[in-house]
């Protein structure tokens, strides 16, 4: 689930240079390739078109791969080079803009985002094949540090983390080791440098069958205290929503993952996955990856991609079905260490398809204090 | 028919759970498993109401499964062995197990290998070696015919028992009375039991499958029934015997659709010596001709609409099953815009007479006019979709299991076909565009 932004005319040259069917799989672009497993991809063009619809590029692309070609953002698109902070609306977004390499990478930098500029556009910051990991209890051979370092924000654009284990706060007894944990993840994760805006971290767990664990509100506390620790230069806010057992997402959550907006990283048995002496807590195999990888971009089978879409729908509609049914919540939410409530004006109206309950955008955020 | 998954049956080592729509599209390129899921439903069905020991060994405890079908020919597994994946037949495991959902009843049936059947034996038959028997409510029995015992399991506790030897031949109340003595020996859940196997008896007697299977369409005077290769001398035969009255709702069927494909406006099927079957059609400019006369692409249409036509008749009133039409690539021979008008065909006999269709097809137009059946429902949102659309369509990719393309109230899939299908024809005409515009 990516938002991609690009002008008409780099389109439809990358979609007539690719898609003929005289051009061999594997020497199709690889942009061209991301583009066809997208549902929808905005253009921004003020121009009448000169051709007949049947000779349209861009209608024979949506025809053939299903992709919605939408005009309707072409002012939006063409705003951002005097204002780069509207690249925050979409936090999936990939921004692709007639604009210097230089301001593009300035964006990139500043926002999170991937930007890059239509003059020199490469595909390979989403493209990895990834490593795979596979610690054995008490290893010590690997941290948080090691295991991320290829995919972390220095690497791969990143303006949020969403970190996703049922059992994550299921031990009261174990809280330091899973505060440890969720530390070194996000101190491996974020950028270093400055940015010109907030960094969202979002965590999933779900509610204990006999009640126990930690709860909520002790959860989200800790959680919030730990960031000054990280020492970043610049606000990170912290969502931590408990899961009820009744939620349609408890299900799914069961495997633990790590997502920022371009990469997942896919976790067997748990996140708490290092002790408090750096070693290793069990045996698993993690494997941390960026959206496609070349054999899932130009073969058809499954990419960590299909993957991250699938958690980020699931998140989608289920947060979609918990504020239409909010006065039977089916979980909990707390916002920067303190538990928050639905309010009944910010019902379903307020949400944009593509923000979640994770919009960087705190004027627009559905949650209000009681 | 709700459900359905199998392992180690052809080129499928797993195949999991396919959820069967009210109007099932199975789409994907050759030899990806298509004709696989057709011929392991068929298989299952077939033999779950047609269930039988062997005449050849009557002293086994054992029913046996019938690779070669009971009712449904065609469906050129034969035996054990033609079936049997291929991996597997390097394991030691050379079982092949079948679940279907049928109604709220969830069977489930594993196959014993027989290795003599290898080099084209005549041995068309393979024991059972477990069956199972699971209600809505989790009520399930498994008669595990290797142990000769059965294993009741209810609220969670399992209990078993040794099982009484079955009856020489078994069909469906075979089954039945299986539960049924299984309850008297289990006084606790007697009455439960009989539930069960009442519900059985029901499911089975409720449900029937038709399969329209791909065959050539000849343009031919005298279609004789004596020749039990010609396809539409059957058709043909089986409409007849239907005796369809001239003002019959299935003859105003075929007439009302025949109009809707512009093949014409009247036909009639006369019988010589009850043995051979002369078609006449009156095309839409009023002339008398013989269906021989007619494209092969109308003899197509018109032979399934008589199929049709005699499911109609068959299937009619509250007593009578409703079946589930199972259409091998239905359009054959079709133009374009006739391969479009089936997805309507399709739709009207489910809205109308309730029937269910599996179909496999490689027709883009039929899948994207479904699309257009879609969105012309107007769905309020994804929940009323889910609620209401009767269609589904299932990707078979080369590499993957198939999965569910997902509809959206828009018409759009939720998921994408591989390359290969909806793209091919925009990929050429791009080739086209790239040389005028490229050079």
């Amino acid at each position: 689930m990516l938002s991609i932004f690009i002008p008409q005319e780099t389109l439809e040259n990358i979609v007539i240079d690719n898609m003929a069917s005289s051009v061999k799989l594997e020497d199709q672009d690889a942009w061209y390739r991301i583009f066809i497993k997208q549902k929808v991809i905005y253009v921004s063009s003020w121009k009448e078109k000169e051709y007949d619809a049947e000779e349209d590029p861009l209608l024979i692309l949506s025809n053939s791969y299903q992709v919605e070609i939408r005009y309707d953002e072409t002012e939006y698109i063409e705003s951002i080079h005097n204002n780069h902070e509207l690249v925050t609306k979409y936090w999936n977004g990939i921004f692709l803009l007639d604009i210097t390499e230089e301001e593009a990478d300035d964006i990139q930098r500043d926002y999170g985002v991937i930007c890059q500029s239509i003059h020199h556009l490469d595909a390979s910051v989403l493209m990895d094949e990834g490593l795979r990991f596979s610690p054995v209890e008490n290893d010590k051979r690997y941290s948080w540090y090691t295991i991320l370092d290829g995919i972390n924000a220095e690497h791969i654009p990143s303006n949020h983390l969403i970190l996703i284990d049922r059992y994550l706060f299921a031990n009261a007894n174990e809280l330091e080791t899973t505060l440890d944990n969720i530390f070194f993840i996000m101190d491996a994760m974020l950028p270093l440098h400055e940015l010109k805006c907030s960094y969202k971290v979002t965590i999933f767990y779900g509610e204990q069958s006999d009640g126990g664990g930690v709860g909520l509100s002790d959860a989200a506390a800790k959680v919030y205290k730990i960031i000054d620790g990280l020492s970043r230069p610049y606000t990170i806010h912290v969502e931590v929503i408990c899961l009820s057992r009744h939620s349609d997402l408890y299900k799914p959550f069961h495997n633990r993952k790590i997502l920022t907006n371009y990469t997942i990283t896919q976790l067997e048995y748990r996140l708490n996955a290092f002790d408090e002496k750096g070693l290793s807590t069990c045996q698993q195999t993690i494997q941390p990856q960026s959206l496609f990888t070349k054999s899932s971009l130009y073969r058809d089978i499954d990419s960590p991609y299909k993957t991250h879409h699938d958690i980020m729908s699931a998140i989608y509609e289920n947060f979609i079905w918990w504020v239409k049914n909010y006065l039977s919540p089916k979980s909990t939410y707390a916002f920067d260490g303190q538990r928050m409530f639905v309010n009944k004006r910010y019902r379903i109206t307020t949400i944009h398809k593509n923000e979640y309950l994770i919009d960087l955008n705190l004027s627009k955020t559905i949650w209000k204090k009681r | 028919m709700k459900q359905i998954s199998f392992s180690n049956f052809r080129r499928f080592e797993d195949f999991p759970p396919l959820s069967l729509g009210d109007i099932t599209f199975l789409v994907g390129g050759n030899n990806c498993g298509k004709s696989t899921l057709v011929k392991a439903l068929l298989l299952t069905f077939d033999n779950l109401r047609h269930i039988r020991n062997s005449w050849k060994d009557p002293s086994s405890h054992a029913p046996k499964f019938r690779f070669d079908a009971n009712q449904i020919h065609d469906l050129h597994v034969g035996t054990f062995w033609r079936a049997l994946n291929h991996h597997a037949s390097d394991r030691k495991d050379k079982t092949i197990s079948f679940n279907l959902t049928i109604g709220e009843i969830a069977f489930g049936i594993t196959i014993e290998g027989n290795e003599n059947d290898k080099d084209d034996s005549y041995e068309t038959l393979s024991p059972i070696i477990l069956l199972s028997i699971k209600d809505a409510e989790n009520l399930s029995v498994v008669f595990d015919y290797k142990k000769s015992q059965a294993i009741l399991c209810a609220n969670e506790v399992s209990q078993s028992m040794p099982m009484e030897r079955p009856s020489v031949l078994m069909n469906e109340n075979d089954i039945i009375n299986q539960i049924v003595d299984f309850a008297h020996n289990c006084p606790d859940h007697k009455d439960e039991l009989k539930a069960l196997a009442q519900k059985v008896a029901v499911t089975l007697r409720n449900n029937v499958i038709e399969y329209i299977y791909t065959h050539a369409a000849m343009q031919k005077i005298v279609f004789s029934y004596e020749d039990k290769n010609d396809y539409i001398a059957a058709v043909l035969h089986d409409y007849f015997e239907e005796q369809i009255l001239e003002e019959g709702d299935e003859r105003k069927f075929v007439l009302e659709w025949m109009q809707k494909f512009e093949i014409g406006t009247d036909f009639s099927i006369d019988c010589k010596s009850g043995a051979a079957y002369y078609v006449k059609v009156k095309n839409m400019a009023g002339r008398e001709m013989e269906l021989a006369d007619l494209g092969l692409g109308y003899i197509q249409i018109m032979i399934l609409l008589l199929k049709l036509a005699t499911f109609i008749s068959r299937y009619e009133g509250p007593s009578t099953p409703t079946p589930t039409i199972v259409i091998e690539e239905p359009e054959q021979n079709l133009h374009p815009k006739l391969q479009s008008l089936l997805a309507d065909l399709f739709a009207d006999i489910y809205n109308d007479y309730g029937f269910r269709f599996i179909i496999e097809t490689h027709s883009e137009y039929i899948i994207r006019s479904v699309q257009n059946i879609v969105l012309q429902q107007s769905y309020q949102d994804q929940e009323d979709l889910e609620q209401k659309n009767p269609f589904k369509v299932y990707y078979f990719p080369t590499t993957r299991a198939p999965y569910d393309m997902g509809f959206l109230p828009s018409g759009r899939f939720k998921n994408k076909f591989d390359t290969g299908f909806f793209d091919e024809a925009g990929r050429l005409h791009m080739t086209i565009i790239k040389h005028e515009r490229r050079g």
